[in-house]
This record gives structure tokens, C-alpha cells and sequence, in this order.
């Protein structure tokens, strides 16, 4: 009874989020933003390793950055759309308060508005595996595919994904509109830290480790080995497929659970300071 | 779905309740309540009147748990704001008035069928009520029109429309009628009269400027001023708490030598300046004459400190002069001591 309610909670949250991000009165805009722009950066990225290629491997390593970038869309979209979320609820519709005094939650409804974002990342997702494919050689082999890891590993960084949309959120509770900024700079850190568009064994020693404590760092490496049969870095190289997805999980199951610590402390630091209601030029 | 009322718990109580605000940079810490205590029944239409910056919204905001107090203790239905909020939740309303609020890209209906989901109200038994409440607020027309193409009045409607989808037991109405024009304010008092009183054990906390809406819609009535209760009574006892008399309105010429320190002694009694009417260049000056008072004698002191009266009505006790005794100050005049 309770669950089949908060299901169709999250079913009209859902609906509303379709609402707005179908917003876009022109198709063309549409367009742009679901397939131009992801095929912009598949094409940017080959682009980039044709001009330092010079041996098979390289073609191979290619490979994995191409897919680690595909599947970065779930990153871009779902935890960027919770974190905005939060803020356009407050700043632009002023609705934020009778979400949050609903009996829905906003638990709840951002899960619900983030699915519509899953739906859209999965969209971005195919597409540039579809133009990996067909069009720049990044292939792999079927039967090296290990069908079973790979669907574990798909539901825990889709987990930790909307783990870190939960953490963002929390924080964009508390931020100012100003602070839009950490939500960027937060996604451009993660762009570089997590192995998607150059092996982790390439970042400084001393920010490695913060590296190995991201989710998604394990969960590109785990894709790449799952599905293209050949990891990235040396280190996790070392590790053996039942090692690599034991510490993804381990990752990830950590990560969920300090992110959902952190999002319960910043909803009372918002009811603290009063967050929830106030539009905020300041 | 909901629990049925529990008719033994009153809806609102609050003990000591406080909360202060950082203040501006090093500036001390604002106290918005300090120390409310407040007992509201069930079925009852209860009014928080104050001046502005009496701590009515935060009050508001702390009994929705929107905000946490800083001390004691508050409780909504028999649940405790702070630890029990999802309780609280299931049976609340909220409706602030002079906002914007809405999702410009829903229509009208289906932002409040949207809400009644949040809510958890089956369709079947949503859509009528919507329909009806549409009806009510005068919106029937714009049912399926875009919210970003409304006036501001249009949305204010409708964000009254959705405090209703849910049937709360519990209903927070901050100065629901402002930004309406005269005629929606007054359907919509008495469509918030008739939903009480046409339903069992339902509640208002409602807070207004308006004294005439706080006069015919309020069971009972706090005046706060400051973040504390200086007096909870029903209108009529509040009326009655300024002992008999007679309610002097005079109409003066501006621009007199004497000022309110004289005049005040020249009447015997307190006085309280009104609204000027500078197209006949005068000011109204209200009092209180005691019972007993004579009318001629304060009238021939005044003319024998130049102030020169050029009308003179008196009349009945009203809220706003119960008003003007217990908070010293009238609602209209902000930050006169
Ligand atoms: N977010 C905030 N930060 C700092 N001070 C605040 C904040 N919100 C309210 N205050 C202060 O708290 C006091 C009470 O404000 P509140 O909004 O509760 O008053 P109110 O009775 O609703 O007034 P009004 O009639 O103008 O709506 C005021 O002095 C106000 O300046
Ligand atoms: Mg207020």
C-alpha cells in the first residue's frame, strides 16, 4: 500500500519532469542538446587520438574512453538534473516549499524527476555507442562480452549516480543561486578524475586516491573490462574481475551511503537557515 | 487514506516556541519569536494579527516544517513539528499569499490534478474537487491555460485553489487574499467559512492586515507584536477588552504648531494619527474617550493649543481600536513607537 503510493508519487513526478525538460518549444533546440552535442564531443575526442596515434593499442585504449564517455551522459544528465532541479523548484516555479511540505517528499520526487533525466541519458548513451559503432570503429567483441558482471556493474553506477544526484541536490538546498558554480565545477571534476577521457594513472600522485574513492572511476573501469575485455589503468589491471567489481561494489555501496548522510545533514542545515522558501539573489 | 481526526489533541499548540535569525553581518541575532504559546481547537478558524515583522510567517513556516525552531516546542495535530514532520505532513495546507508560485509550463488543472497526486488523492475523487475549486476561485475559464500567461492575482488564485485539493486537516493560510481584488477576496473568505464549517473538525490558522477579514472570519484571534501573544481572545472579547467609551475620529488641519506630546495632554488620553487627506490638506486624529468623558472638553482644549478640528465622527469599539490598546500602535503605522 505505502509503496504502490510512493510509486505513483514518483509517476507524476516523472510526469512533471517530462513537462519541463520536453519544455523546449523548438525541436531544433531538442535536437542540439539530445544528439548534436554528444556527437560533438565523440567526434572532438577521436579527433584527439588520431593526432597522437601511432599504435594498435592506442586504438584500443581509444576504445574505452570513447565508451567510459558515452556512458558519462548518465553522470552529466541525471546528477546535473537533480542538482537544477532543486534550484528551479526554488528560484524560478517558488515551489519548492509545497513540494518539500507535501507528503511526497522531496526524496521521493527528485527520484522521480531524475528518471525522466535516466531516460534522457540512455538516449545520449546509445547514441554515440550507435556512431562509436558505425562510424569510428569502436567495436567489441561479443563473445569477450561477461553479460553477467556487466549488468551488476549497470545498476551500481547507475546507484552511485543517482547517489551523487541526492548528495548535489542536498547541497544545492543550501547554496545560493550564485553557487551554481559548484555544480559545475563539480562536473568538470569529475570528468577528469573519474578516467573518462584519460587513464587515472595520468592524474597526480597525490590526487589518485581521491580518484579510487570516486564510484564512477571503478564503474568506467569495470565497462571497459566487462565489455571491451581491457581495463585502463595499470593498477586496477592488476586486480582480477572478481576483485574489480568486489571493490566497485564496495565503492559504490560507500559512496550511497555518505551521500545520503550528507543529504539528510544539509535538509536540516536548509531548515535551519530557512533555505527552502527564499529566491536568492544574495 | 489519512487518519481521521483525533479530536482529543487540538490541532495547533505551541509551548515557548522561539526562533531568532542570524543577523546581517556581526549585526545581533533577529528574534522573530520569542516565546509563543498558542492552543488552537479543532473546527476552529483561528487569525494570528500583528504589524509587520511580528513573527506571524516564521510561525507559519515552523508549524509546516519548513523551518526549525530555535527553543520550545510546537505541535500540529498531535505531532511534534521537528521529530514527527512526515506525520505532520500528511495532514497540512499551505497557502502563502502575494507570491508567484506555480510551474509556468502546467496549465491551471493540471497543476493542482499534479499536487493532488503529491498528495496521494485518488483521480477519481481529484478531478471533481478541482473542478469545483476552479469554480470557486473564478479560474473555471483559464482551467487549461499555461500559468506563465496569468496575471499575478489569476496565480494567487490558484495557488489558493491547491491549499484546498488535499482536504488538509490543518490549513496555514498566510494573508491569502492579498494582491485580490475586493470581490475574489470576499468569495474566497466565505468559501473558506463555508469549507469549515461544512466539514467536521477541519482548522484554520490564518494571518492578514485586513481587520474586517480577521473581524468576520476569526473564531479567535491572537495579536502578536514582536514575536510574543499580547492577547488571544475571539473578536468579540477583544472588542470588549477596551472598556466602553466612545471612538473619537477628528479631522484636523495639517501643518497645526502643536504637537502629538500636547495634543496627547490636552485630550487626557492617547491619540493615534491616521491617514492624512492631503487634498483637503487635514489628517485624521483617533482616540479613546473614557467613559464619562465629555466630548466638548477635550474639543475646547484642543482649540486652545491651535489645533483646529474640521470634522468630528465617533463611533463603535472595533478590532482595530482592540488593535491599537493592546499593541499600542495602529497596524497601519509601521515602526511608530
Ligand atoms: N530569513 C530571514 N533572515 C533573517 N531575518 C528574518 C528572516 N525571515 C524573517 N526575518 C525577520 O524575522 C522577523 C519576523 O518576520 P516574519 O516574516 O515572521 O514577520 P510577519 O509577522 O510575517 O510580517 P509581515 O506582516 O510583514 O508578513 C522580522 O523582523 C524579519 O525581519
Ligand atoms: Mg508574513
Amino acid at each position: 500500500m505505502a509503496m504502490t503510493g510512493t510509486f505513483a508519487r514518483m509517476r507524476t513526478a516523472a510526469w512533471l519532469g517530462w513537462q519541463v525538460e520536453s519544455n523546449w518549444a523548438d525541436p531544433v533546440i531538442f535536437f542540439i542538446y539530445m544528439i548534436a552535442r554528444p556527437l560533438a564531443v565523440s567526434l572532438t575526442l577521436a579527433a584527439m587520438y588520431a593526432a597522437t596515434r601511432s599504435t594498435a593499442t592506442e586504438g584500443a585504449a581509444f576504445a574505452g574512453f570513447y565508451v567510459a564517455n558515452a556512458f558519462h551522459a548518465y553522470v552529466n544528465t541525471m546528477v546535473v538534473g537533480m542538482g537544477w532541479a532543486v534550484f528551479e523548484e526554488r528560484e524560478e516555479f517558488e515551489t519548492l516549499k509545497y513540494v518539500y511540505v507535501s507528503p511526497m517528499g522531496l526524496v521521493t520526487y527528485l527520484a522521480g524527476r531524475s528518471f525522466v533525466r535516466f531516460v534522457l541519458g540512455s538516449i545520449s548513451a546509445l547514441l554515440m555507442l550507435l556512431v562509436g559503432w558505425f562510424a569510428l570503429g569502436v567495436r567489441w567483441e561479443w563473445s569477450g562480452v561477461q553479460p553477467v558482471f556487466l549488468a551488476i556493474t549497470m545498476v551500481a553506477g547507475l546507484g552511485a549516480t543517482l547517489s551523487a544526484g541526492f548528495l548535489l541536490s542536498g547541497v544545492a538546498m543550501v547554496l545560493t543561486r550564485s553557487a551554481m558554480t559548484v555544480l559545475e565545477g563539480t562536473m568538470l571534476g569529475l570528468y577528469l578524475m573519474c578516467g573518462v577521457i584519460f587513464p587515472v594513472d595520468l592524474l597526480p600522485v597525490w590526487l589518485r586516491p581521491l580518484s579510487y574513492a570516486l564510484p564512477f572511476t571503478w564503474w568506467y573501469e569495470c565497462i571497459r573490462r566487462f565489455l571491451l575485455g581491457r581495463g585502463s589503468s595499470a593498477y586496477m589491471n592488476t586486480l582480477s574481475d572478481a576483485q574489480l567489481l568486489g571493490a566497485m561494489l564496495a565503492v559504490c555501496a560507500a559512496f550511497a551511503v555518505l551521500s545520503w548522510l550528507v543529504y539528510r545533514a544539509m535538509d536540516r542545515l536548509a531548515r535551519t537557515l530557512g533555505r527552502l522558501d527564499q529566491t536568492t539573489m544574495f | 487514506m489519512s487518519r481521521s481526526p483525533d479530536s482529543s489533541t487540538p490541532a495547533v499548540e505551541t509551548r515557548g516556541l522561539r526562533r531568532s535569525y542570524p543577523g546581517p553581518r556581526g549585526a545581533p541575532e533577529v528574534v522573530a519569536l520569542a516565546g509563543v504559546d498558542l492552543r488552537i481547537e479543532r473546527g476552529e478558524v483561528f487569525g494570528l494579527l500583528g504589524p509587520n515583522g511580528a513573527g506571524k510567517t516564521t510561525c507559519i513556516k515552523i508549524l509546516n516544517t519548513l523551518l526549525f525552531p530555535s527553543g520550545g516546542e510546537a505541535r500540529v495535530a498531535g505531532f511534534d513539528v521537528v521529530r514527527e514532520a512526515n506525520e505532520v505532513r500528511r495532514r497540512i495546507g499551505l497557502v502563502s499569499g502575494g507570491e508567484n508560485s506555480g510551474y509556468g509550463i502546467l496549465t491551471v488543472r493540471e497543476c493542482l490534478w499534479m499536487f493532488s497526486q503529491f498528495y496521494g488523492v485518488p483521480s477519481s475523487v481529484a478531478w471533481p474537487r478541482i473542478d469545483r475549486l476552479l469554480e470557486v476561485t473564478g479560474l473555471t475559464p483559464l482551467a487549461r491555460t499555461r500559468i506563465n500567461r496569468l496575471s499575478t492575482g489569476q496565480r494567487q488564485k490558484m495557488n489558493f485553489a491547491r491549499g484546498f485539493v488535499s482536504e488538509p486537516e490543518v490549513l496555514f493560510l498566510d494573508e491569502p487574499t492579498l494582491g485580490m481584488d475586493v470581490n475574489a477576496a470576499r468569495m474566497l473568505r466565505e468559501f473558506v467559512l463555508s469549507w469549515v464549517r461544512e466539514r467536521d473538525g477541519r482548522t484554520v490558522l490564518l494571518t492578514t492586515h485586513y481587520m474586517a477579514e480577521a473581524d468576520q472570519m476569526c473564531d479567535r484571534i491572537a495579536i502578536v507584536d514582536r514575536g510574543r501573544v499580547l492577547a488571544s481572545d475571539t473578536p468579540a472579547a477583544l472588542r470588549r477588552s477596551v472598556q466602553g467609551g466612545q471612538h473619537v475620529e477628528l479631522e484636523v488641519r495639517e501643518g497645526g504648531a502643536a504637537e502629538s506630546g500636547s495634543i496627547q495632554a490636552a485630550v487626557g488620553v492617547p491619540v493615534v494619527w491616521g491617514a492624512p487627506h492631503p487634498e483637503r490638506g487635514t489628517r485624521t486624529l483617533k482616540f479613546r474617550l473614557p467613559e464619562g468623558g465629555v466630548l466638548g472638553d477635550a474639543l475646547r482644549a484642543l482649540e486652545e493649543i491651535g489645533v483646529a478640528v474640521q470634522g468630528i465622527s465617533t463611533r463603535e469599539t472595533s478590532l482595530e481600536d482592540a488593535f491599537i490598546h493592546i499593541v499600542g500602535r495602529a497596524l497601519d503605522d509601521e515602526g511608530a513607537e
